[in-house]
């Protein structure tokens, strides 16, 4: 039986400082560099302890006649000996000593939780298009940064009626673009502390075709709700399309950002964007509770052929009208019922 | 003709929010004395201080009272109108008691400075006038009678100003209002806060008119002296006892007085106005007075606006937080030559959408609106219908109702109107919109898309 053993020095947080192999008994700790193990710490003697096996073959730890003594660290003991099992820690002035038994198996390695990169995955699946491949492509991500620049420009030309729109137009629009390169930066630089690389270009690019959707959404929420003003067909499409539209945003910053597999970006960004919704609903009702003596109406007038208007007659009006009496009559005071 | 109307419709518009404003201010509130135009005060004629000296008697002071403080809530004045103690006074003097008759109560002052209780007996909330009584019996009291005066009849309005001491007033008859449903007397002399309730009586004593608003610049109103006639006739019969509440009473006078007012408007004989290619209802009844506005486009707009709007000088005074009774209808008109269809309709959905006056309203009055919106075609004419209504708290079956209508379908003009009615039963409110939708047409004159 060979006499190896192995004595870690731990720091403050009980973690491995330094590691030495004794190969031979008696072996000896101190500040003097004759010892097996060598320790500066000045609250220890040239040569403080000895280890060494006893008549029985039991592996002990003695002091040697130190001045600041040798002690257990389980029960802060100062001991003259202290028999050594695999584990074992003593305090020698400030430093802290476990014996380690080299004999001692080891557990097996961890599975590494976040896996490279997978490039089988990228490219299959159903909601493979979530994470725009095609995004990698310089090229398509300029094309990508302009059209929407333009889209964005145009949409807002088509909403200002003075005398000076394009001017107007790109003032809105470049403001827009400000904020989707604020956006676009703090994701790169999220994505620089997980991967070494920034992908700003392609946040910036990914977010412009998602405020494109977002904008395209609005407008058709408006139209809907000039078509349809009863509310209840606007509704039913509007907050789940909002839903996807956040979902496919968070999820795919989050890819171009990380290695994490698709479900599990797509189950975070459910989670993020349904709390965000939860949140903004939250407030809506909160705020339907208040009092005001505002009139909230679906006011959308749009430039549609009248022929193409879905409309009702006068007495339908009158019809719908006494249902808002009977809302309104239902209504507490201080309190609204709900919209 | 155009910058006449123009010019009218401005002076009769920033009166009439001068008006609004007191309203609900309250006329009582002292507001400081150093405001009166010297100018507007004529020198007392010899007879003045014979009609001070003959009447002041008969004029008293009115304290609404918190009871648990005992502070002073109200100022107003009073007259006694017979050997029993009755007293006639507006219903805004003492609208707290009448609303809140567990925090307030009246008291008249006495000469001495005496405070004694006054009994709250009958009001005409509609017409502002309330009877109350007296323990005492006054030594003098004016007798209320119907009478007939010519333009320019010289009053005398007694009563106390921002309780600086009785008053006496000279001023002149200038007959009755003339956009009001509710006969006023215009009567040239200052009448200020604290005079409400106070009597305008002619040289020899016979009561004209109660002291009811003011509109500064010595233009004052009164409540024509057959109303309190009526009132007093049922508050002093035999055998009239004061009804247990009087919330209950003023909702039912509202009620009655909505329907009287309101039969009255959009009848067959409504006139209509031309407004671009619109044909919209104006001048609801003959006590409306209509206005226009309009501006051209110009270096910074490519569009053209004209409004079209008419009200009248009647309301009901409820509590200082609300008023009610006011009828107006707004019509709005955007046309431009410059603009395509697409950003045509960005400006007129942003105007419609930005409405216009909110109404006031305080939560224990009334509820948040409650809107619809339809898009509703009533013969070829297409229109985007909104309906809000809000209901009052303290009164059942009385709503404030507001219809918007946007017509749709023009390429580059639109013209949307506001139908503002305040203090109605639903009933009405949905008779006069849709008679109201029903009114509005597209002449034609202007391409279809």
């Amino acid at each position: 039986m060979s006499d190896r053993l192995i004595l870690e020095v731990l720091d403050g947080h009980a973690r491995v400082a330094s590691r030495t192999h004794v190969e031979e008994l008696p072996a000896t700790i101190g500040r003097g560099f004759d010892n097996s193990v060598v320790l500066d710490d000045p609250y220890v003697c040239p040569t403080h302890v000895r280890i060494d096996r006893t008549e029985t073959g039991e592996l002990v730890v003695e002091d040697v006649g130190s001045v600041n003594g040798l002690y257990a660290t389980g029960d802060n003991a100062r001991v003259t000996q202290l028999p050594l099992r695999h584990g074992t820690r003593f305090r020698i002035g400030r430093t802290v000593v476990r014996y380690h038994d080299p004999r001692e198996p080891v557990p097996p390695a961890l599975v590494e939780a976040v896996r490279p990169a997978a490039p089988p995955e990228a490219a299959s699946g159903r909601l493979a298009w979530i994470d725009c491949a095609w995004l990698a492509s310089g090229r398509a991500r300029a094309a990508v940064i302009v059209l929407s620049f333009l889209f964005i420009t145009a949409m807002d030309f088509t909403g200002v009626f003075d005398r000076s729109p394009i001017a107007r137009a790109l003032t809105l629009a470049l403001g827009f673009m400000v904020l989707l390169v604020v956006w676009a930066g703090i994701w790169a630089l999220a994505t620089r502390a997980v991967s070494q690389r920034f992908a700003f270009a392609r946040h910036l690019a990914f977010a412009w075709l998602i405020a494109v959707a977002f904008v395209i959404w609005g407008n058709l929420e408006q139209w809907m709700s000039f078509v349809a003003p009863s509310g209840s067909i606007a509704e039913l499409f509007t907050m789940p399309l909002a839903l996807v539209l956040g979902v496919v945003l968070i999820a795919g910053h989050l890819g171009i950002a990380s290695s994490m597999p698709r479900k599990r970006r797509l189950l975070t960004s459910l989670a993020v964007t349904g709390g965000a919704i939860a949140i903004v609903l939250l407030f809506g009702l909160v705020s339907s509770q208040e009092f005001t003596t505002k009139m909230d109406y679906e006011g959308q007038l749009k430039p549609m052929p009248a022929r193409f208007v879905p409309t009702e007659s006068l007495s339908e009006f009158a019809t719908d009208a006494r249902a808002l009496r009977i809302k309104v009559d239902k209504m507490k005071p201080d309190t609204a019922g709900a919209q | 003709m155009f910058l006449r109307t123009h010019q009218f419709a401005h002076v009769s518009r920033s009166s009439f929010m001068r008006q609004f404003l007191r309203r609900s201010a309250g006329v009582l509130l002292a507001l400081t004395a150093t405001s009166l135009p010297a100018a507007a005060q004529s020198a007392p004629s010899p007879t003045t201080s014979q009609v001070f000296s003959r009447f002041a008697d008969r004029v008293i002071k009115i304290h609404v009272v918190e009871t648990s403080s005992s502070a002073k809530a109200e100022l107003g004045t009073g007259f006694f109108i017979s050997a029993d103690g009755h007293v006639v006074t507006n219903y805004h003097v003492i609208s707290k008691v009448a609303n809140d008759p567990a925090r307030y109560r009246a008291d008249w002052i006495d000469a001495t400075a005496t405070a004694h209780p006054l009994h709250l007996l009958a009001v005409d909330v509609a017409r502002d006038l309330a009877i109350l009584k007296a323990d005492a019996h006054p030594a003098a009291f004016f007798t209320l009678a119907p009478v007939t005066v010519t333009q320019g009849t010289r009053l005398y309005s007694m009563g106390h100003p921002n309780d600086l001491g009785l008053s006496i007033v000279e001023g002149t008859y200038n007959g009755l209002l003339k956009y009001t449903l509710y006969p006023k007397i215009h009567f040239s002399g200052d009448i200020n806060p604290g005079m409400s309730g106070g009597p305008a009586i002619t040289q020899d004593g016979r009561i004209v008119g109660i002291n009811v608003a003011t509109e500064g610049d010595g233009i004052g109103f009164l409540v024509p002296v057959a109303n309190a006639v009526a009132l007093a006739e049922r508050a002093l019969a035999p055998g009239y006892e004061p009804p247990k509440s009087f919330l209950t009473v003023i909702g039912s006078q509202l009620l009655a007085y909505q329907d009287e007012y309101l039969a009255r408007l959009f009848t067959d004989s409504t006139p209509t106005v031309t407004l671009g290619s619109y044909r919209l209802p104006t001048q609801p009844a003959p006590f409306f007075k209509c206005w226009a506005d309009a501006t051209r486009h110009s270096a910074d707009r490519p569009y053209d606006f004209i409004s079209h709007r008419c009200s009248t000088d009647d309301y009901v005074f409820l509590s200082p937080d609300q008023s009610t009774g006011t009828v107006e209808i707004d019509h709005r008109l955007y046309t431009s030559s410059e603009l395509g269809p697409v950003r045509f309709y960005a400006l007129y959905q942003a105007r419609f959408q930005a409405g216009s006056d909110d109404m006031d309203g305080d939560p224990n009055d009334v509820t948040r609106f409650a809107c619809e919106t339809r898009n509703v075609r009533h013969d070829s004419t297409l229109v985007r219908a909104v309906l809000c209504l809000r209901r009052y708290v303290k009164f059942a079956g009385l709503y404030d109702a507001v219809l918007k209508a946007a017509v749709i379908g023009q390429r580059n003009s639109g013209l949307f109107t506001t139908l503002t009615l305040s203090g109605v039963s639903f009933e009405n409110a949905e008779r006069l919109s849709t008679r109201y939708l029903a009114q509005i047409a597209v002449t034609g004159a202007a391409p279809s898309r």
